[in-house]
């Protein structure tokens, strides 16, 4: 995009800040048309060109933001086919639905690789408490989230879980990490949030002590995902 | 009926002129493009940093036996997007690091502003290819930085402003100045607000249109669970254990405050799309989601994801009131006397104005003025000894404590200003200082007393050079 090169050089620090006296200053004029307002020397094609290129843009993001789950209509979901290359392209189409209806619990994957050599088996958590730094943590958070649509999204099409295209490329990943490998199991588990009552409950018997969010009755929606065997990964 | 039919037309056609005016004037009117450097800076500093952290399972995100096993990403994943894209796929395991090298050197080129067209493409490639190869891994934070990767890269103007380019663009031109020798009282040169430009204008404007967007739908969104409606939440994010960054789970003993922040955080992404473009309002809601974003970085560790979202609203900030915050209102800072005579005087001023973000310091020419009427105290001899900065408070400093004080008024040079607190370097500084200043060429023959300075024989000490004059 050309750099622009206006007719005026100073006094626009507000200019994209709808700062009316620095319009002024610059030579705004609003009552004369299009002709009278200044528009960094940018020839007349040059901006429609780019004004159609920011329309679809923004038509675009505007759009992603609509089709998203719980609900959208037959004309949101066709909009956003109609745009599904231009997001694939650019790694765009977000919906931006952060806890949205609502903060939803937590899943979290645990992984048991087992061995040929009946040596201990080998679990690992995603996400591993401790983790640092935190974005590392987060990214393992991410991990456990993906899984857990992508397993839901397979069972929705009538497949069984262990075909998730996610789960198994976490399985390959584990098999490929430890020699000697002869299953990989991988399970899913949800971690809810207690409802705020029973907390004040538990804040009112234990006083300072606090409060134990880990308790087993806190973990739901225990699924096996696969047992994979390492000779077929 | 004709006259309705004729007014609605003319309704539509003034209606139609309007629309296009306001486009115009919104998207194409030159804007200083400060903001959008310092969203490239701020999304620099979290690339590299971000990077640094991938560097940790660099094999387990991006090999081929890593999470995401390229050919079930490929074929399975990616067959579903054809048009999604990755440099990643191409990069053997055994070069993993060397492209890692190769990334984390073009963020930090993106970050400092050098090359900066071609680098923020490069960059913007590189966050694309992350997210394509490993999506298994992608949460929040790498949308919001996708997004703005893609505005800092396509709009081609995040280098006009905080970059080495500016910079490097600047010293040229203040070299040309300096060496046209003092035939100016002052430098000629240019301030350090850069130029406004329309494409600084479009970046900004789309990473303004893009941040209302997300706080729109964020918002909205949340409108249909019955939590955001009851007030209770906020205390979902909280007491999700995973999550956890700090237990607030006594925040439970307060049940009305959490309700109130419930609301109030609902409150803000609802009506930020809308209240934001109101400039008197615009601090209050600034301050709103940055309260916002660093109470979710608390309670949830989102610490990236909140740097994000204020990076982006750097955009909404002015540009005058960001460079007060490094220059301070009133300009210039200090009046610097130099010897217009002497050419190593002269190139370290270039430096300095070509690292002014505005007119913090005045070069003034000794050679050309009387010294006296910048400041009663000064004399002409000893300002050809030692440089001298009159403050705009009257205060002066004189030779490496003028420089020192400079340095930390300069942004790009303020890390070298912190050289001024190690132990002795004072003491050291002024006698380097002086030795340089002593034994500087200048460009006319010696026809004055300022000639002995010259003297390499002379032992000019500097009584007062080194304190500070009231």
């Amino acid at each position: 995009m050309p750099s622009g090169t206006g007719k005026v050089r100073e006094g626009l620090d507000e200019g994209r800040g709808f700062d009316r006296g620095a319009r002024r200053r610059v030579g705004v004029d609003r009552a004369g048309g299009t002709g009278g307002i200044v528009s960094g020397g940018w020839p007349v094609w040059a901006r429609v060109l780019v004004s159609v290129l920011l329309l679809y843009h923004l038509s675009a993001m505007f759009v992603s933001t609509l089709v998203s789950p719980p609900a959208f209509s037959m004309l949101e979901a066709r909009l956003g086919n109609f745009f599904a290359h231009y997001y694939e392209l650019i790694d765009q189409g977000y919906a931006y639905h952060y806890y949205a209806p609502e903060p939803p619990p937590t899943p979290v994957m645990t992984a048991r690789v087992t061995f040929e050599d009946g040596r201990e088996p080998f679990e690992i958590r995603m996400p591993t408490r401790g983790t640092a730094p935190r974005l590392r943590y987060q990214r393992q958070l991410a991990q456990a989230h993906h899984l857990f649509d992508d397993v839901l999204q397979t069972e929705m099409r009538g497949e069984p879980a262990r075909q998730s295209v996610v789960a198994l490329s976490y399985a390959r990943h584990l098999k490929k990490q430890f020699q000697g490998c002869l299953t990989v199991e991988i399970e899913l588990k949800q971690h809810m949030i207690p409802p705020l009552q029973e907390i004040q409950a538990q804040l009112e018997a234990n006083g300072s002590r606090g409060v134990d969010l880990d308790r087993p009755e806190y973990y739901r929606f225990r699924r096996q995902v696969g047992v994979y065997s390492c000779d077929d990964l | 009926m004709r006259r309705l039919v004729i007014g609605t037309y003319d309704y539509l056609r003034e209606l139609a002129a309007s629309a296009a005016r306001g486009w115009n004037r919104f998207f194409f009117t030159p804007a200083d493009p400060t903001p959008l450097g310092l969203i490239r800076v701020v999304v620099g500093l979290i690339l590299l940093w971000n990077y640094s952290v991938y560097a940790l399972d660099l094999h387990n995100y991006f090999a081929s036996d890593g999470w995401s096993d390229p050919t079930i990403i490929q074929n399975g994943w990616r067959d579903l997007h054809r048009y999604a894209w990755s440099l990643w796929f191409y990069v053997p395991d055994d070069m993993l690091w060397p492209a890692w090298c190769v990334c984390m050197g073009v963020f930090t080129l993106f970050t400092l502003g050098l090359w900066s067209r071609v680098i923020a493409f490069a960059a913007w490639a590189i966050v694309i290819s992350t997210a394509r190869r490993a999506p298994v891994a992608q949460f929040g934070f790498d949308q919001i930085i996708s997004g703005w990767m893609l505005y800092l890269a396509f709009c081609g103007a995040s280098g006009q402003a905080v970059s080495l380019d500016r910079f490097l663009a600047r010293w040229k031109e203040s070299r040309a100045a300096a060496s046209r020798k003092h035939k100016e009282v002052r430098f000629k040169i240019t301030s350090g607000v850069p130029e406004p430009s329309t494409a600084a204008n479009i970046g900004l404007r789309l990473i303004q249109l893009h941040l209302c967007l997300i706080y729109a739908a964020a918002g909205l969104s949340k409108l249909q669970g019955g939590a955001w409606w009851n007030g209770t939440a906020i205390w979902s994010t909280i007491a999700a254990r995973e999550f956890q960054y700090y237990d607030v789970t006594w925040l439970a003993r307060y049940p009305i405050l959490i309700n109130l922040m419930t609301h109030i955080s609902l409150a803000l992404e609802i009506v930020y799309p809308v209240l934001i473009w109101i400039p008197r309002l615009r601090p209050l809601l600034v301050a709103g989601v940055i309260a916002l974003h660093a109470g979710i970085g608390l309670t949830m560790g989102l610490n990236e994801f909140g740097v994000a979202m204020i990076a982006g609203n750097l955009g909404f900030f002015s540009a005058i009131q960001l460079r007060s915050l490094v220059t301070g209102r009133k300009q210039p800072a200090g009046r610097l006397l130099y010897d217009g005579a002497c050419p190593r005087c002269r190139a370290s001023i270039a430096l300095f104005a070509a690292a002014d973000p505005d007119r913090v310091v005045e070069p003034v020419d000794l050679t050309a003025v009387d010294v006296a009427t910048i400041h009663p105290s000064l004399t002409r001899e000893a300002c050809l000894r030692s440089m001298h900065l009159v403050r705009s408070d009257g205060r002066v400093r004189v030779g490496y404590d003028a420089v020192m004080t400079i340095l930390s008024w300069l942004p790009l040079f303020w890390p070298a200003s912190l050289a001024r607190f190690v132990p002795g370097a004072g003491f050291v500084g002024r006698r380097v200082y002086q030795k340089i200043a002593d034994s500087r060429p200048r460009d006319v023959a010696c026809t004055d007393d300022s000639c002995a300075i010259h003297a390499p024989s002379a032992s000019l000490k500097e009584p007062a050079a080194s304190k500070t004059r009231s």
